[in-house]
């Protein structure tokens, strides 16, 4: 699918607007739509490469930008969220399993977590560690419990 | 006391009755989990039930890390993730910063990065050469003799390294504009003259791949990788060739020049180890063409858009969110940057390839055998400074 | 008297001659993986290393982990030790050099030699670490696996010589070497290299130590001198074998010029340059493989080849 194809196609399933570059496209979706455009995504367009998710905590909020890929067309989708800090996201690790590991990184480092995700666990901190340390409020200046 | 009564009773549960399951937990300190990989595995007899590997133990929050540093102060700490190819972190970083900046580098500069990109390549390959030689066993004995053959190639590109950059592995050396320093007079000679040896070296292990009995026997059918399942993990670079998929971002989305060299992308066909072995030692048969090629084209000028000076002053980049990735020995090595105008990365993320390729071994090695599973990790080629980063 | 002389002197040699062995094998593994070896401790070409290493084992804290089973635990390197030492009573090392010439020679180093893996089996177990304990498993069932073709392929000299006595064996080829019989002597002669490497735990066969997945098997609990006995049994065991080959195989001490003694010693030291160089050049096989090499390959051609041994001493 071209990409000229899939914003229209994007625009007539969903109602969306995407910003288009040479071979990729950006679209913001509202969070309810982030499961059936990543299904949509997966299945239809065939994205079939999960580079990565990450989130951005913006303070108020959390961006959530997750780039899938299409290895044989060479074509790329960057798809983006916002979410509140205390709000739950449904997860992609049913459609790519590429994303299990991801979303954990994700959820130890900014404690976003995921809805159905199989195995939501610390992954690069110890188990035993609290707080979040990619998030903006997270203090410098001290050492954080437990400190080793 | 009680301790050594706990002691006692840990020995006598040795073997956990869960069925007739063993339970081994390798690492973080063993010989060939190739730094701090920490493995839980479930076996039945020698034979692998499951098994879940528990990374994290050289987390050193680069993310976070570089959120506090300005953007030319993040390039030496880029060597610092994939250490066994440093050149190829910075080209990503610096590549990313450019492309945000929209500054175009010298010709002498792009023609350069290709160059060390490459020989990094060769020295990433014979760096995994030779510990995947320690992994299929006889760290006293066959493998380390590969190991040894693979290191003495390397010393001399490493020795190359030295007298450019002025260090061996932490080379701080790509920099937002171009490169540090103009190459030493008698280098290009130099590396003409390296290049018949790695040459004859490199048809030396194509023939171990071909006709070495014992390692075909130990790698061929072990592991076997889809080509479905590793596009849906991610996995890329050498690891989803030898699963049979010609997808190489050098060719797919040409950066730093990479359109003006001819070369081919070798693929396997089984995705076993043997395959993504395969790819890599030919893939260093073709980093030498390309070598070869640059060396022949190579510009003259300047190597950056200005002259190093003391005291840098500071790089800012317009707010906004910039994504690049590049073909780094292990794969799609990407950087995500969302910046805010400031001389400080509002956020940076790496896309770790080796983070990737890692979580694909629990899919590949059940019902394999416990010596499998070494070979299984030793050909996904992980590098834990970038899995944790 | 003069019997408990010899045996002094005799196992005195053993341990000059294979900590020397250990020094050979890491100036020759230094040579095939283009680096120098050992050449810091004693000038020449560091010819007092072995010494260096044993003073080193010697002074080491002895640690007995505290969950172990203290007598297999304790008792493991003397039983490996004694295992491998005693084949060597009956080794010829000479025209008549030898302790006792037994009748039953190679039913004795072959039945002796098995011991060590007892002792081998009751260091993984009383480590009570699971490498250890995956490690004595495989042990096990290398043994069980190969003690079959190795027994058939020493068969084959014992058949064309008519004696179980290793004297007897030597004597018989006198005039051509087993090992230059056409066909049957080189095809046992395979099969006796092959399965004498699995026995000694050798590389490819050394699944049992297996540092890249069970950091070394069976041993990983031990230190100081415990941990030396275990690996001195191991070229006790290379220096049997190399010995039990040139004498089954190669025509023992026969050979023109020289004096009996010197051309076993070469003929031992061939061979375990052999060994040496396929150690130094190969990688480790699976478990799975290396049951499947004994059972599906070497068994049915070790009988094969004592089925011919069977018609050429009838025939000639």
């Amino acid at each position: 699918m071209t990409i000229e194809k899939l914003k229209d196609k994007i625009k007539e399933k969903f109602n969306l607007d995407c910003q288009v570059e040479v071979g990729l496209v950006k679209i913001l979706v509202p969070k309810e739509s982030w499961g059936t455009l990543a299904e949509f995504l997966r299945f239809e367009a065939e994205f079939n490469y999960f580079s990565f998710i990450t989130a951005v905590d913006r303070k108020e909020k959390f961006e959530m930008v997750a780039r899938v890929e299409n290895l044989e067309e060479k074509t790329a989708c960057e798809f983006t969220t916002e979410i509140l800090p205390n709000e739950t996201l449904s997860t992609l690790s049913e459609l790519w399993e590429g994303a299990v590991w991801q979303e954990r990184e994700v959820f130890d480092l900014f404690g976003i977590k995921f809805e159905n995700h199989p195995d939501l666990k610390r992954i690069l901190l110890p188990e035993d560690y609290t707080g979040y340390p990619l998030k903006k409020e997270f203090p410098l200046d001290k050492h954080y419990e437990p400190y080793r | 006391m009680n301790l050594i009564a706990e002691q006692i009773e840990t020995y006598k549960s040795i073997i956990e009755t869960e069925g007739d399951t063993l339970l081994v937990n390798m690492g973080p300190q063993h010989p060939s989990t190739h730094g701090v990989l920490r493995l839980v595995l479930k076996l039945k007899g020698e034979e692998v039930v499951k098994i879940e590997p528990v990374i994290g133990y050289l987390h050193r929050g680069f993310e976070k890390l570089s959120e506090n540093l300005t953007y030319i102060q993040i390039v030496p700490l880029t060597d610092r993730m994939d250490y066994l190819a440093s050149i190829t972190n910075e080209l990503a970083y610096v590549l990313t910063i450019e492309k945000a900046l929209k500054i175009e580098v010298p010709k002498k500069a792009i023609y350069l990065r290709v160059l060390t990109a490459e020989l990094q390549r060769i020295v990433s390959h014979l760096v995994w050469l030779g510990t995947f030689g320690l992994d299929l066993g006889g760290a006293l004995g066959g493998g380390s003799t590969l190991f040894l053959y693979c290191f003495r190639e390397r010393e001399i590109i490493l020795d190359l390294f030295e007298e450019f950059s002025g260090a061996r592995m932490m080379y701080n050396f790509n920099q937002i504009g171009g490169l540090r320093y103009q190459p030493p007079l008698d280098f290009f000679s130099k590396l003409k003259a390296t290049l018949p040896k790695l040459k004859q070296a490199f048809a030396e292990y194509e023939e171990m791949l071909q006709e070495n009995y014992v390692f075909k026997v130990r790698t061929k059918n072990i592991g076997v990788l889809e080509v479905s399942l590793a596009q849906r993990m991610g996995a890329s670079g050498p690891v989803l060739r030898g699963s049979g998929l010609a997808y190489d971002i050098r060719k797919a989305y040409p950066y730093s020049g990479y359109e003006n060299f001819e070369f081919e992308i070798p693929i396997g066909e089984n995705g076993d180890c043997f395959d993504r072995a395969k790819v890599r030692i030919l893939e260093m048969k073709q980093s030498l063409r390309i070598i070869q090629q640059a060396l022949k084209g190579m510009p003259e000028g300047e190597v950056a858009i200005r002259p190093p000076v003391r005291v840098p002053t500071a790089v800012k980049v317009p707010a906004g969110e910039t994504y690049m990735h590049i073909e780094a020995p292990r794969g799609d090595l990407g950087v995500f940057l969302v910046s805010d105008g400031t001389e400080k990365p509002y956020r940076l993320k790496w896309r770790a390839p080796s983070f990737s390729n890692l979580a694909v071994l629990p899919f590949i090695s059940n019902g394999h055998k416990v010596a499998d599973v070494m070979a299984i990790l030793g050909s996904l080629d992980p590098v834990f400074g970038e899995v944790d980063r | 008297m003069n019997t408990l002389f010899y045996s002094l002197v005799l196992l005195a040699g053993i341990l000059l001659v294979v900590a020397y062995l250990t020094w050979l094998e890491r100036k020759f593994a230094g040579r095939m993986q283009s680096r120098i070896g050992p050449q810091r401790v004693g000038k020449p070409w560091g010819l007092l290393q072995p010494i260096a290493d044993g003073a080193k084992l010697l002074v080491k804290e002895d640690i007995i982990p505290q969950a172990t089973d203290k007598t297999a635990y304790n008792l493991a390197p003397i039983v490996v030790i004694l295992a491998t030492t005693l084949v060597f009573v009956t080794i010829p090392l000479g025209k008549s050099v030898v302790l006792v010439d037994l009748n039953v020679g190679v039913l004795f180093i072959l039945a002796i030699s098995s011991l060590a893996l007892i002792g081998i089996f009751m260091a993984g177990w009383g480590s009570a670490n699971k490498y250890a304990i995956l490690s004595a498993m495989r042990g096990v069932n290398q043994l069980i696996s190969y003690e079959i073709p190795l027994v058939l392929a020493c068969l084959v000299p014992v058949i064309l010589a008519g004696s179980m006595k290793l004297s007897s064996i030597v004597l018989a080829q006198s005039k051509v070497w087993f090992i230059f019989y056409p066909f049957l002597g080189q095809i046992a002669f395979l099969i006796f290299l092959v399965s004498a490497l699995a026995e000694a735990n050798r590389i490819p066969f050394d699944i049992t130590e297996a540092e890249s997945e069970l950091i070394a098997g069976y041993t990983v609990e031990y230190s100081g001198m415990k941990f030396a006995f275990l690996w001195l049994a191991e070229y006790i065991h290379l220096l049997a074998v190399s010995l039990v080959g040139s004498i089954l195989f190669l025509g023992g001490w026969n050979g023109p010029w020289l004096p009996s003694g010197l051309w076993l010693a070469l003929k031992t030291l061939l061979l375990f340059l052999l060994i040496l160089w396929i150690r130094w050049s190969l990688v480790r096989i699976r478990l799975d493989q290396i049951l499947a090499l004994s059972w599906k390959v070497l068994f049915p051609l070790s009988l094969a080849t004592l089925i011919l041994a069977g018609g050429w001493s009838f025939i000639f």
